[in-house]
């Protein structure tokens, strides 16, 4: 590997930094949070980058990114937020009031905290997919798990949302 | 501390406690590791191992909470798990394996239970762990944390290798064990294929990591213990180097060993690149793995001959 | 395929999936044919497809400016200076601090503070205070401070015997380390009682 191909550190935080950020962001809800993702994971890329060895850079980037926010959580609490069992969890919370109706002023912040109250392996299939933008070959090589269940997580989370969430008719 | 000595006659003796044969409790070893990795207790440990004539054990304060064990003994812990690891004191490292290749238990082992019994005035129950026929080791599980309360591990000859127990247990642990660690962590990454066996003697080999100090780490497990090949270009002079270092012959060839209470370290030269291994394998599996990997020599030309002759 | 039934859980994972645009051909043709009439199917695809437009329309945050690299060097001279950078990154800092007045300055700075300390009794040092033109190799330090003797500690350490040039080091404790760390994540792990070696040597 040679200086002129390899990424430096700094172009991967420029390139990378914003993705990072609100990947972070949205996961948690959380800004601080989110800049301690950033610090973190730019941290590891700069000690891994060395040995880095030529592949898919998006996959091995987001493998970090993803074990970065999962070692933080587990710093914070030792287990990770809702770690409810795929298989087996129940539907959130009762179907919206009519305050709680969108309105497209209040439509991000509301999307937010529908987020937060997903269990965590769909919360980050979603953020990966729709923040992030990772195809779901990417999305699976960042979370270790086989296409088909991140193509499930996928879904489920956005059913759940669905059901948090109501627009005007 | 670890102390180390030369055994007399007599040796250890564990106890476990044979009832009749009781209740199957758990018919899967995979799932009974997976148990035990969720336990929570805390407590003190006492673990040796005896090979050839030689002791050496060691006595552990342990902290053991969702897949991680805070491990301490005066002024160093260390926080394991999960392919972490957090090491504080005088010699301080921050390590994660990332990326780990899963791998399943071999399908040589299968687990048998029964026994009832006790450890400690707590209920208890007795896990056989069986390769193709012959008891490798055995457990005395808590019935109600799953935590493997004693071990015992048994060399090919059915004599005891490695033995552990917890002398003291409680289901609770130190609340400062969950506290933030500012600290990051050094990523391990695999690499590439170094030459060594894809498999050897059952063990697979599942990834290779750039190593500490320019070696490369070949890591190997059979689902159930595992060992790590560190391959370094050059020679090392072993004998000199270490004050613990005890001869060892495998197959008329020559090694030295180091005899730890929960692991054993074996080094050599083979043509061209300096070697240790390291890991909790038994002594049986032990020499077949040494009889695929690469042999001690000095000069390629000479080893192979000598292989080719004799080997 | 005439004829196929709705039915919500496996049939929306397909609506899912091809907003993602990651459906097989002959899955579209199952899409196609799910949303050719059927009033329920295409209340689901529709409802799936505001979900994920929603989420795709939230705002993207800048990373504070504080969290970006400004070029210059950081707390990547500490490292430097204890040689614990690789290689690679060793040289392009070293390119740095040809080029950058303010990275040099900072770096004598930080020399200064090190070699004070380390001028106290009882503290190893393999400091010169000069700046390495080629790639440092690192002597690992293995005093430990109480537990073990000097004799013990070099003990532990092994070096390596090579014609002329560099000698790098093997810490043995180190290689038990790194399998500790990596052996950790295998499942026997929880019944093999380990680590000892790394605290208690």
């Amino acid at each position: 590997m040679t200086d002129e191909l390899a990424p430096t550190w700094e172009d991967v935080a420029h390139r990378y930094g914003r993705k990072i950020y609100n990947f972070a962001y949205r996961l948690t809800g959380n800004p601080d949070d989110a800049a301690d993702l950033v610090q973190e994971v730019l941290l590891r890329v700069r000690k891994g980058l060395p040995s880095y060895q030529p592949g898919s850079f998006d996959g091995w980037l987001w493998r970090i990114t993803r074990n970065a926010f999962l070692d933080g959580i587990r710093k914070k609490k030792r287990r990770p937020e809702s770690a409810l069992p795929e298989g087996d969890h129940h539907a959130l919370g009762s179907s919206p009031s009519p305050d709680e109706v969108l309105s497209s002023i209040r439509l991000s912040d509301d999307v937010q905290s529908a987020l937060l109250k997903l269990p965590y392996e769909f919360r980050e299939a979603v953020v990966l997919c729709d923040v992030v933008g990772l195809t779901y070959d990417e999305i699976a090589e960042a979370t270790d798990a086989p296409v088909g269940t991140v193509r499930s997580r996928i879904h489920r989370g956005r059913k759940l949302l669905r059901g948090m969430l109501t627009w005007p008719v | 501390m670890i102390v180390r000595r030369a055994l007399t006659v007599g040796g250890i003796v564990a106890a476990f406690a044979i009832a009749s044969v009781g209740p199957a409790l758990a018919d899967d070893l995979a799932d009974y590791l997976a148990d035990a990795s969720d336990a929570v207790y805390s407590g003190r440990r006492v673990v040796g191992t005896t090979w050839d004539g030689f002791e050496s054990v060691g006595l552990v304060d342990v902290q053991h909470l969702g897949g991680m064990a805070t491990v301490g003994s005066g002024s160093s812990n260390a926080t394991v798990g999960e392919g972490r690891m957090r090491l504080n004191g005088p010699n301080e490292a921050a390590l994660s394996f990332i990326g780990v290749t899963k791998f399943d238990l071999d399908a040589r082992y299968s687990v048998s239970s029964g026994a009832m019994t006790e450890h400690l005035g707590r209920p208890a129950h007795i896990l056989e762990v069986v390769e193709a026929g012959f008891l490798r080791m055995k457990m005395i599980v808590d019935n109600s944390t799953s935590a493997a309360v004693a071990t015992e591990v048994y060399a090919g000859d059915g004599t005891v290798f490695r033995y552990s127990s917890m002398i003291e247990f409680s289901v609770s642990v130190d609340p400062e064990m969950a506290m933030t660690d500012e600290h990051p962590y050094e990523m391990m990454l695999p690499v590439d294929q170094v030459g060594l066996p894809i498999d050897a003697a059952g063990y697979q080999l599942v990834d290779v990591y750039a190593g500490p100090q320019g070696a490369n780490q070949a890591f190997y497990t059979d689902g159930l213990f595992s060992f790590s090949v560190f391959t370094m270009d050059g020679r090392v002079n072993w004998e000199s180097a270490l004050d613990d270092e005890l001869p060892y012959a495998a197959d008329r060839f020559s090694y030295f060993r180091v005899i730890n209470p929960a692991s054993l370290w074996v080094t050599w030269n083979a043509p061209g690149i300096a070697i240790a291994l390291v890991g909790d394998l038994p002594p049986d599996h032990l020499e077949e793995v040494l009889s695929e990997l690469p042999r001690p020599g000095t000069n390629g030309w000479m080893t192979r001959m000598w292989n080719r002759l004799f080997g | 395929m005439a004829g196929l039934t709705f039915d919500p859980d496996r049939h929306g994972e397909l609506f899912s999936a091809y907003l993602d645009g990651q459906l097989t051909p002959e899955e579209v043709m199952i899409v196609s044919e799910l949303l050719d009439g059927d009033e329920e199917a295409i209340r689901d695809f529709v409802a799936l497809r505001k979900v994920r437009a929603s989420l795709r329309l939230l705002p993207e945050f800048e990373v504070p400016a504080a969290l970006l690299p400004d070029g210059h060097l950081g707390d990547r001279l500490s490292a430097y200076l204890d040689g614990e950078l690789v290689t690679l990154e060793h040289r392009r800092v070293t390119k740095h601090l040809v080029d950058c007045v303010e990275c040099r300055a900072e770096l004598q700075e930080l020399d200064r503070a090190r070699i004070a300390v380390r001028s106290l009794p009882g503290v190893e040092t393999t400091m010169t205070g000069e700046i390495p033109a080629t790639p440092v190799r690192h002597r690992r330090r293995s005093i430990v401070a109480g537990g073990i003797g000097a004799a013990a500690a070099a003990a532990l350490l092994v070096g390596l015997a090579m014609g002329g040039g560099d000698e790098p080091v093997l810490v043995l404790n180190d290689l038990a380390t790194h399998h500790m760390a990596r052996a950790s994540a295998e499942p026997g792990f929880a019944v093999l009682p380990s680590a000892i070696e790394v605290v208690a040597p």
